[in-house]
């Protein structure tokens, strides 16, 4: 405790030195340029660096290869989201699970369990899903939701662009370059629950240097009668530098610490439960650094570097327990899991109707767990990489989007994972799409080389047990879609019809084992079932003026699964929508509604019993900005509460308040 | 080619013994006419221009000028002589700060020559035609060729190449919020509504950006001191990008960096120009034209930032054809 606290405070303390410094210089640069009547002539002569470089540039939705889905900063606070995970239910097919207060779950079209494996989640470039097991921890995130520009979800695989693990869909988060958030900001929230946050932001710039710093406090009390609190600790940092006019140079680093209630109370049912209430505490941090030579809109170079570090420190004592003659077990689940990787990009448009991107990337995995593990020693996994993605309009009307990853890593060895899309852009307005993709996804650290053994003398009780046999699971993605605008109405469409056949789902199966002294079994990873999920969506967005929007998702997914191992078939809610609707309203006020409805769904693990039954949730948000910030009320769920994720979590009503105040 | 060759010459190196061969060449060639030039020859744009002037002169076949450059550097250390100014019939400045410097220069020969300033943006030579008013010599001849253009030419070209966008939002600064009144009036004859702000100082500039965005389909870019220059121009692109709203720059960087397009001259045509100003002027006893926005012109396109904003646009050439019809219907 006393370790990590000291770790946050010269963490904080450095920034603050780092801003004094900085505000002194900016402050001597601003009054040079100040009250000049002149122009310069290099105004117009001189040379600009370029801002909205190919990486910067979105595709349009017309022309890109996938279904994309653009969550804004609009949105983002329209949405009256505290959490980031909530967002995505405004994703079409997205489904977000809380298995407690602090543990989300995001998944597109199914198959998860708390730990969502078949997404790639990227950071401003940084592939942040969890190397031990998959899945993205969100809350450990170093990330405040401010610092967000807008979130690019790809739905469907695209390894091509994205690279491992794109395998179901990716989320692309882009945060904020440095120079957009001049000044000062303080924010607070507090609300029932427990919710209380403090944020201090502040950026500004000092000659070429651009740069931001944020730190911050969050914490809740989770669901009712459930022992999952979090505390969350975070500073992020991030500096843009520009030495000259084509290139620059990000650096990023962040931090996230924090305990979190963990287990479960003591029931009729099970009254010692090995797994009681106790505490995880996490410190999840992050450094990068990328170089970026932008030559023009179309062309540029860059090289990244990352390293991610997440240490989940996690002991407790179990109950007396019979087995063990009325003792206590001793239980340990620390992880720690760090990642570090190195890529090189190069975009290039050698002719007008012709672009083009490759790299390659090289990549360690690293894990040290030695419960789950059964072992004290790290173990590596590599991962190399060699992507290309073309564009090639061929015609005014036609556009061929290609491309192909090949992959080689420690586990599976090589692979190769090809995409082909064709737009055909009918006229301005509408446009039409057929792509067939294949992506991968290697087993992560857990399911190749889990050896979870609970021992107190003997061996008591083998939990899990990895396999280096297992192939890569396979997805075959075939989509038809549709973008249409209607000016006249206002209205924006886009419809998707798809089928993914996937192969080789992997699951924790069950193979009988002597040694064991409790059922005599342990779970062995294998690839067993194999599921075909069809499905149809619609994003529909009606935007008549700018201080009306109004979008809604819709999804209809059936997985067809053949539910050997695991019931996949059920993991999925056969139908989700999401409206959310923006409204200024008179007296300078913001108002905005976002409604959620999803059927039933059961996530692995849970027996049927256990699951979240359907969903209705409505939030409303009523914010009114003044000069220099901005006041914000919200209520989550003013209807009936419902499941989250299992029976326990029931999320009821509840709010919170915002004062955000932006200091010059 | 041309270029390299200018600042092969013009390399620092060469400096003396270019300033030698120069000052031989006014020498030999007496019987035409001197026009001395005072510019920075280390500076491409300044080196541009000058080689626009000589192409544009060696067109003619009559060409009896003589182009006696005097570096800018020998206004500043005092080095400059009498006789760099011998027998000069116009002097022509490039670049804003030749344009101060000459009008203060105390050389018997100079003082009376008429002036011309090119490369120079209009606001900068208001505000010498002003000082100089005040000064020992007000009848002396003094014209310009801006670096900026005309604002009727960039509203045309934003009607030609986005007809659907109608409100065109506006951030003026100290310096621009002038130009104002005869903004409004040039939209109107256009069809555009304007929707302007003025931004106080640099730190308001965002603010009073996201107040103009809200009601704008897109954005002209003004030059002003305080609001688009290199340190703005980024947190600007960024911030309308986000927004999906087109900026149109007035520079070929500014569209490099990421506005949608600009109409722009570059020296080299501008160069051009003031070879055709000292031609007529020598017809006219060296009576100058009155100071001029630039004739020619180029239009440029961020095809990238067009596609990702969905936009469709003419080509360039097309726009140009287009464009110059409209500011000359003759054509």
């Amino acid at each position: 405790m006393y370790k990590k606290s000291r770790a946050l405070k010269v963490a904080v303390l450095t920034c603050l030195e780092i801003m004094l410094l900085m505000t002194g210089k900016a402050h001597a640069e601003n009054n040079k340029e100040a009250g000049t009547k002149w122009l310069s002539d290099e105004d117009f002569l001189g040379k600009m660096p370029v801002i909205l470089s190919a990486s910067r540039l979105s595709q349009p939705a017309a022309e890109a290869p996938a279904a994309t889905t653009v969550i804004d900063r609009d949105m983002i606070s329209a949405s009256g989201a505290r959490e980031l995970a909530d967002l995505f239910r405004l994703v079409p097919g997205f489904q977000v699970g809380y298995a407690s207060g602090h543990w989300q779950t995001v998944t597109y079209h199914g198959l998860a369990d708390t730990y969502a494996k078949r997404l790639q989640v990227l950071v401003d470039g940084r592939s942040v899903y969890t190397p031990a097991f998959g899945g993205v921890q969100w809350s450990d995130l170093p990330l405040a939701l401010d610092d967000i520009e807008r979130i690019e979800v790809v739905r469907g695989p695209n390894m091509a662009s994205y690279g491992a693990n794109a395998f179901q869909g990716v989320i692309n988060i882009i945060t904020r370059h440095a120079s957009q958030d001049a000044g000062t900001r303080i924010k607070a929230i507090a609300g029932s629950k427990g919710v209380a946050e403090g944020f201090l932001r502040h950026g500004g710039t000092n000659g070429n240097l651009d740069y931001r710093f944020t730190v911050g406090h969050r914490e809740d009390n989770g669901f009712d009668n459930r022992n999952d609190s979090k505390r969350v600790s975070l500073a992020t940092l991030r500096a843009d530098y520009r030495p000259n006019t084509n290139d620059t140079v990000m650096f990023q680093f962040g931090l996230n610490t924090g305990p979190r209630g963990m287990g479960e109370p003591p029931t009729q049912a099970n009254p010692t439960p090995t797994n009681n209430e106790h505490t995880r505490t996490v410190n999840s941090r992050y450094e990068q650094l990328r170089w970026q030579r932008s030559m023009n809109a179309g062309q540029e170079i860059s090289i990244q570097f990352f390293h991610n570090y997440h240490k989940a420190s996690e002991s407790w004592l179990t109950p007396p327990l019979k087995v063990i003659g009325g003792a206590q077990l001793p239980m340990n689940e620390d992880v720690t899991a760090e990642r570090y990787d190195l890529e090189l990009q190069h975009n290039l448009s050698p002719f007008e109707n012709w672009r083009f991107v490759w790299g390659a990337s090289t990549r360690v995995d690293q894990v040290t767990s030695p419960t789950f593990l059964g072992m004290t020693q790290t173990l590596n996994h590599r991962l190399h990489r060699l992507f290309g993605s073309s564009e090639w309009r061929i015609t005014p009307a036609w556009l061929l989007n290609m491309g192909a990853m090949l992959e080689k890593n420690d586990i599976t060895g090589s692979d190769i994972a090809p995409r082909v899309a064709m737009n055909y852009l009918i006229n301005e307005h509408h446009s039409l799409r057929a792509s067939v993709s294949k992506a991968l996804r290697t087993p992560v650290i857990y399911e190749n080389r889990a050896d979870y053994k609970v021992t107190f003398g003997p061996l008591l009780n083998h939990l899990y047990l990895g396999n280096n046999a297992l192939t890569p699971e396979t997805i075959v993605s075939r989509e038809l879609g549709y973008i249409g605008n209607f000016p006249a109405a206002h209205l924006s469409l886009d419809i998707k019809i798809f089928q993914d056949e996937i192969k080789g789902l992997i699951s924790a199966g069950q193979t009988s084992y002597a040694a064991d002294n409790v059922d005599g079994k342990t779970r062995q990873f294998l690839n067993g079932d194999n599921a075909t999920i069809r499905g149809a969506e619609t994003q529909i967005k009606y935007a008549p003026h700018k201080s009306t929007q109004v979008i809604l998702s819709y999804a209809y997914t059936d997985i067809n699964s053949s539910n050997y191992w695991i019931r996949y078939s059920t993991t999925a809610p056969t139908n989700s929508l999401s409206l959310l609707a923006m409204q200024n309203l008179p007296g300078n006020l913001r108002g905005s509604l976002g409604y959620y409805q999803t059927d039933k769904v059961y996530y692995i693990g849970m027996v049927t019993a256990e699951s979240a039954g359907a969903m209705k949730r409505l939030d409303l948000r009523l914010a009114r900005p003044f000069r220099g910030g901005e006041i914000a009320v919200v209520a989550q769920n003013v209807l009936d509460g419902y499941q989250e994720y299992r029976y326990q979590n029931i999320f009821d009503s509840r709010w919170y308040a915002t004062l955000t105040l932006d200091l010059q | 080619m041309s270029r390299f060759v200018i600042n092969y010459v013009f390399g620092k190196t060469h400096f003396l013994l270019c300033f030698v061969l120069l000052i031989t060449s006014t020498a030999i060639a007496n019987a035409a006419t001197t026009i001395t030039i005072i510019a920075n020859p280390q500076d491409d744009a300044h080196t541009e221009l000058i080689e626009g002037m000589k192409d544009a002169l060696a067109r003619y076949p009559d060409n009896g000028f003589n182009l006696n450059v005097v570096p800018l550097a020998s206004l500043d250390n005092n080095t400059v002589r009498d006789r760099d100014f011998l027998d000069t019939s116009l002097i022509v400045t490039v670049g804003t700060t030749a344009a101060q410097q000459a009008g203060q220069l105390n050389i018997p020969a100079a003082t009376k020559t008429p002036l011309l300033h090119a490369l120079i943006p209009k606001i900068n030579f208001d505000n010498i035609t002003q000082r100089r008013r005040t000064e020992a010599n007000p009848a002396r001849d003094l014209s310009a060729i801006y670096l900026d253009q005309p604002l009727p030419r960039q509203l045309d070209l934003l009607s030609l190449a986005l007809p659907q966008y109608k409100r065109l939002g506006v951030v003026l600064g100290p310096a621009s919020q002038t130009l104002l009144p005869s903004m409004e009036n040039a939209a109107e004859n256009e069809g555009l509504r304007i929707y302007s702000r003025t931004a106080r100082n640099g730190g308001s500039l965002i603010a009073t950006l996201n107040d103009v965005l809200a009601e704008s389909d897109m954005i002209l870019a003004i030059p002003d001191p305080l609001i688009f220059n290199r340190y703005t121009v980024q947190n600007l692109l960024l911030t309308t990008y986000r927004q999906k709203i087109p900026v149109i720059g007035f520079s070929h960087a500014y569209v490099r960096a990421g506005a949608l397009m600009a109409v722009y001259s570059t020296p080299t045509q501008i160069g051009q120009q003031v070879a055709e100003a000292l031609r007529l002027a020598a017809t006219k006893n060296w009576k100058l034209p009155a100071p001029q926005y630039p004739r020619y012109y180029t239009i440029t396109i961020n095809h990238q930032v067009a596609r990702s904003l969905g936009l469709h646009l003419p080509d360039e050439n097309a726009l140009q054809l287009r464009l110059q019809q409209a500011d000359n219907p003759s054509l």
